[in-house]
């Protein structure tokens, strides 16, 4: 009896259709669809992730980690909060686990980072002041940690032209932004490379008599806030524990439903009051400010708010 | 059957070993691992099915617990393998181990990780794939969060 074949699951799977292109364009040359990412191979800048541009560590400062642990997380933010509800039910490591990844994905969604290396496969648009402005590109996703390939590509999947990776300036990638510097001088004398066997540099000058064409450049990036799989920024870390406590202390707070009690008995009486279901609110107001702060921070680190342009 | 892994530290025989979260490492360390398998659908209570997220999902909450899950039980069930995988977006570095079967109980599984000079060919902090052969039969199933990395110089990423 032959042992079937392994089949590892999504996530990793190497990606198949929906999105290529039917009939799947022929290899070589002409095939403009994302190849699987080569972190080794693609056009990156020469510096570490975060802290953006740093190039060499002493290594006395402690600045990227491991995931957030739940453990780590009670440590941090959580220590004196008995994480139980009065029904008996309360957070478990497990629970605790599942919260921290809500919050990676909260955050990933609200900073428009992804935290984990992945790769990506965007359509931007030809602008012509762009375009003369050393074709300035703005990905959707940020960070940039690396780009595969900057191509002129059909709707189809075939590749036009292909900007060698030479040309690109990745010192912008931090940013989500790729720049077309060609230090050869000028387009008419790049050779190879630059010119697809689709239609190549001639291709080109029929586009610069235009001032804009919808999904144009296609730019096969890979994002993340750190180059070493797995790591995270400590303060990426921090935002992370912020939000899986906001969101645990606001489940616990509410069930604090008294703010005063009293029992009396003939000729004794005792009472007692306390915050109620304000118990954790000043942490929990506290917490979101820092959140906010985080955040701000995060998307000025990794992001570009602003574009502007003449269309 | 939906199976689940759960990471166990300082093993020192079938009868003498700690449940974890996660197993936390440092990459230029060869460590071995080890692991128990569950069955999240066969519970110890009689209450509903095992609530569980993600395919590895402990609620202390709800008072079942699943019950171990002994792998290659009866010939049908034989041969029986077990892979665990550690994936990366690159495809070259994902790495794939193959698990060995405590010979005392055949649900808590092992396997060997080499010290990696470098952190960035070594398996990295997260979810952990798992495998498993039985038969014609293969399961598969993802823990979140099953391993931190810890990398020596800290100061970038």
């Amino acid at each position: 009896m032959s042992t079937p074949p392994f089949k590892p699951g999504p996530p990793y799977d190497e990606q198949q259709a929906p999105y290529e292109p039917v009939p799947r364009v022929t290899s070589g040359p002409l095939d403009g669809t994302p190849q699987p990412a080569n972190f080794e191979k693609d056009k990156q800048f020469y510096s570490a992730a975060y802290p953006v541009h740093m190039t060499h560590s002493s290594g006395l400062l402690s600045r990227c980690e491991p995931m957030l642990t739940p453990q780590l997380l009670v440590s941090r933010y959580l220590k004196g909060i008995p994480l139980a509800f009065p029904n008996g039910d309360s957070y478990s490591a497990e629970d605790i686990k599942d919260q921290i990844v809500l919050a990676m994905n909260e955050i990933e969604l609200m900073c428009k980072i992804t935290l984990s290396r992945e790769q990506f496969t965007d359509k931007v648009p030809f602008d012509i002041a762009l375009y003369k402005s050393f074709i300035f590109l703005k990905t959707e996703q940020n960070p940039v940690l690396a780009v595969q390939s900057v191509q002129i590509v059909s709707s189809d999947g075939y590749a036009v032209f292909k900007i060698p990776p030479e040309w690109l300036e990745p010192s912008n990638f931090s940013k989500g932004i790729v720049n077309v510097v060609p230090i050869l001088g000028a387009y008419s004398v790049a050779s190879g490379g630059g010119v697809g066997a689709y239609g190549g540099i001639p291709y080109l000058n029929v586009f610069s008599s235009l001032t804009f064409v919808p999904g144009f450049w296609q730019i096969v990036y890979q994002t993340g806030v750190s180059k070493v799989e797995g790591q995270f920024p400590v303060v990426i870390n921090d935002l992370i524990g912020t939000i899986a406590s906001i969101n645990m202390l606001s489940a616990i707070t509410n069930m604090f439903l008294q703010t005063s009690q009293s029992l009396s008995r003939d000729g004794i009486s005792q009472s007692s009051s306390g915050p109620g279901p304000r118990m954790y609110l000043p942490y929990i107001e506290m917490l979101e400010k820092k959140r906010d702060t985080l955040i701000a921070k995060v998307k000025a680190t990794f992001a570009t708010k602003f574009l502007i342009s003449n269309i | 059957m939906r199976l689940t892994s759960v990471p166990i530290i300082n093993f020192s025989n079938i009868n003498d070993f700690q449940e974890t979260s996660q197993w936390t490492i440092r990459s230029s360390d060869p460590n071995t691992l080890y692991f128990q398998l569950f069955d999240l659908d066969n519970t110890i209570s009689t209450q509903a099915p095992f609530s569980a997220l993600n395919g590895g999902f402990f609620n202390a909450a709800i008072q079942t617990y699943p019950q171990r899950f002994i792998a290659g039980v009866g010939i049908s069930n034989q041969p029986v393998s077990l892979k665990v995988t550690f994936p990366s977006l690159n495809i070259g570095n994902t790495l794939a181990y193959t698990a060995t079967p405590d010979p005392n109980d055949a649900s808590v599984w092992s396997f060997n990780l080499p010290g990696y000079a470098n952190v960035g060919s070594g398996p990295s902090s997260g979810n952990v794939i798992f495998s498993l052969t039985q038969g014609i039969n293969t399961y598969t199933w993802t823990v979140q969060n099953m391993l931190a990395v810890e990398m020596t110089n800290q100061g970038c990423c």
